[in-house]
This record gives C-alpha cells, sequence and structure tokens, in this order.
C-alpha cells in the first residue's frame, strides 16, 4: 500500500516537478526583471532629483551670492578665513537646499545658514585687533582705503561687535525688517528692537567721535 | 550720522567677489561633500583626541611598569596617570557631544551662538584643569626618581620649558575667555 502510495506521488512529482520549477523560474524572472525595472525607474528619479536639486542650488546661490559674500566676509578676519567660510556656507545652503521649505523665505534662511555658519566657530580675533584699540583699528583702515573711509570704518566698528549684535545689526543694515531678523535669530521682536537701538546708538557714538573730531 | 545715511554707507563697504563665490559652488569638493566644515573638523579632531587619552590609560600603565623595573612601583602615580588621562577622555567627549549637537540648519542662530560660546568657554575651563593637573604629575614623577640626579636635571630642563610655554597658553587662554565674556 504504502509502496504503491509512493509509486503515485513519485509519478505525480514526475509529472508537475517540471512544470513547477518552470512556473517557479518564470515567476521569478518576471519578479527580477520587475524590480530592476523599479530600481532602474527609482535611480532615474533620483538622477533627476539630484541634477534638480544642483540646479536649483546653484540658483540660489547666484541670486543670493552677494549676501553670502559680505556676510562671509564681515565675519572673517583674513582672506584665509573668508574663503573658508564661503566653502562652508556653500557646503550647508548644499546640504540644507532638499530640505528648504519654500514658504520660509530664501532671503531669510541664506541669512540663517551663512550666518549659523559664521557664528557656528569661534574666531580668535588677530593680534593687531587684540592689542590696538577699536578706534584706532577703524582709523586704520579708514587712512588705508580713503576713497571708501566711512563705509571701511563702519565695517571694522560692526566686525568688533559680539557675535550676537554684530549679526542683528549686519541684517538691520542690509534692510531685513525687524520680525524676519527676530525670525533669523530665533528672538522675540521686541528684543531685536532693543538690540538694534542699543548697538546703532554705540555706532553714532563712536561715528561722532571719530569723523566729527577728524572734520 | 542718521539711520539712512547709516545704511548707505553700509552699503558701500568692500565685499568680497561674488563671481568668485559662484565658481566655487560649482566646484566638485562641495558638490561630492568631499569637503568638510570648520565645524565638522573640529568635532573630529575631540574625536581623536578622546580616542588618543582613552588609550594612554592602558599604554601608560603597561609604560610606567616597564620605567619601574628596577624601582618598586608607584601605584599611586600610575592611578594619577590613569585619572588624568580618563578626565582628559571624558572631558573631550563632552565637548565632541556639544559640538555634533549644533545644527547649523536647523537651530536659530541666537541659539548656535549661545552653543558656540559655550562650547568654547567650557573648552578653556578644562584646559585650566588640566594643565595644573599635567604639571602636578610631572612634580610625582620627579619625586619618584628622586635618586637619579640625571633623569632630576632632565626634568627640572623640560619643567622650566613647560612653564614658559603653559603660562603663555594660559594668558592666551585667559585672553579669550575675557572677550567671551564680554
Amino acid at each position: 500500500m504504502i509502496y504503491s502510495n509512493y509509486h503515485t506521488v513519485q509519478s505525480h512529482t514526475e509529472r508537475l516537478l517540471p512544470g513547477l520549477i518552470d512556473t517557479t523560474i518564470r515567476f521569478c524572472l518576471a519578479k527580477a526583471a520587475e524590480i530592476r525595472e523599479c530600481m532602474c525607474a527609482a535611480f532615474d528619479r533620483t538622477q533627476t532629483t539630484d541634477i534638480r536639486r544642483e540646479g536649483y542650488y546653484l540658483e540660489i546661490v547666484e541670486r543670493n551670492a552677494d549676501v553670502i559674500s559680505k556676510i562671509c566676509r564681515s565675519f572673517a578676519t583674513c582672506d584665509a578665513d573668508y574663503e573658508d567660510l564661503r566653502q562652508d556656507a556653500l557646503l550647508n545652503i548644499w546640504r540644507g537646499v532638499s530640505g528648504f521649505r519654500k514658504d520660509s523665505g530664501e532671503r531669510t534662511w541664506i541669512y540663517r545658514i551663512t550666518l549659523n555658519t559664521c557664528v557656528s566657530t569661534y574666531r580668535k580675533r588677530s593680534r593687531r585687533k587684540d592689542t590696538v584699540s577699536i578706534d584706532t583699528t577703524a582709523q586704520i583702515a579708514a587712512e588705508e582705503y580713503p576713497e571708501q573711509d566711512e563705509s571701511v570704518w563702519l565695517a571694522a566698528m560692526v566686525a568688533q561687535l559680539p557675535p550676537m549684535d554684530h549679526a542683528i545689526i549686519e541684517m538691520w543694515l542690509d534692510e531685513l525688517s525687524y520680525d524676519e531678523i527676530a525670525g533669523v535669530m530665533g528672538m522675540n521682536r521686541n528684543t531685536v528692537a532693543t538690540r538694534i537701538h542699543r548697538t546703532k546708538n554705540y555706532l553714532k557714538n563712536k561715528y561722532q567721535q571719530t569723523w566729527m573730531t577728524k572734520k | 550720522m542718521d539711520d539712512k545715511k547709516m545704511k548707505e554707507t553700509w552699503r558701500r563697504r568692500p565685499c568680497g567677489d561674488a563671481r568668485c563665490l559662484i565658481e566655487e559652488a560649482r566646484s566638485k569638493e562641495i558638490l561630492t561633500f568631499r569637503r568638510k566644515t570648520a565645524l565638522q573638523r573640529l568635532a573630529d579632531r575631540y574625536r581623536v583626541f578622546y580616542t588618543v587619552a582613552f588609550c594612554m590609560i592602558p599604554a601608560n600603565i603597561l609604560f610606567l611598569r616597564n620605567i619601574f623595573d628596577g624601582y618598586d612601583t608607584n601605584y599611586a602615580l600610575m592611578y594619577a596617570f590613569a585619572l588624568y588621562f580618563l578626565t582628559a577622555g571624558c572631558m573631550d567627549v563632552y565637548l565632541h557631544m556639544r559640538i555634533r549637537r549644533i545644527d547649523v540648519l536647523e537651530m536659530p542662530t541666537s541659539e548656535v551662538i549661545r552653543e558656540a560660546l559655550d562650547c568654547r568657554k567650557w573648552h578653556l575651563r578644562f584646559m585650566m584643569i588640566l594643565l595644573p593637573a599635567a604639571i602636578a604629575l610631572i612634580v610625582m614623577m620627579a619625586m619618584c626618581f628622586d635618586t637619579d640626579k640625571y633623569v632630576i636635571y632632565g626634568m627640572l630642563t623640560g619643567g622650566a620649558c613647560g612653564i614658559a610655554i603653559g603660562l603663555k597658553a594660559f594668558s592666551d587662554f585667559m585672553n579669550d575667555y575675557r572677550q567671551l565674556r564680554d
């Protein structure tokens, strides 16, 4: 009985097995082709996204190149430092471009990333700035660049401010609104207004001392 | 100088070359993330420091055991060295973690400034703990070898140079620290 059953199973298996194997192989091949197609599509999509992302990043940089380089220049302590800051800012913009939400405003986004890049590492002030007083540094700068005297003086004065005031007054001088500044800084609007008022008065006093006596 | 004039003056200030920045934006170094930011490099440096400090604990024990081959093993000195490197390693781990937490893409600027200045302050505080501790360790080591006059001469010379360099470093640290408080 068992013997005959065994033969029946064996004959069935012999009959069914090639078909079963064939079906399995066909199924596997079909699935493999499907997966391959999916992967190709995903790869194409990634490439397209990457190309789109790169294009968008370059567009943003081109539109805001002036702002980025001006912020980096005002925080840099020397030319090498400026180049480093510029590259770091670009790298951070490239890193963050895929997560950028347009509703937050491109301008403030650029300000935030560039300022964060500039203030995130502590930079030692140069020896000259350590030993020479702020007014003398501004005076030297004014003497070195007579055609831009007042603007060079102002840039030197802003660069000497503590990082928080430096960032705030830089945005205010670049015509950002109080709300935009508060958004970038993550501060209360009133605190921003107070800080701007204080720094403005400080700069005006220094201007009086340096330029009015000179004139 | 009124507000309007101040803004006009600000617009006339000398600035960097924007064209150069656009060319730089297309560079492979940036697009392929081959370059690291100053913040990432700083975090990496702290990682190297704490790895070295933790490796120094067993290495020092082995080293001191060999040195004391002819002498009685000074366990106090051995433990002091181990404690010193353990402390230094833990401090570097702490600073590494705090620097890794700074997210320039998401955090508001005021928070980034506060974090960066705080990290710098802690770095200086740790240095102010570790520098005197290193001097104390050297003195302890000198006391262990007080029978060998040449070792003592060598240590005194090294100690004098070390103190001179240390004082210079200390005055720099204090200068930095004062600037951070202002």
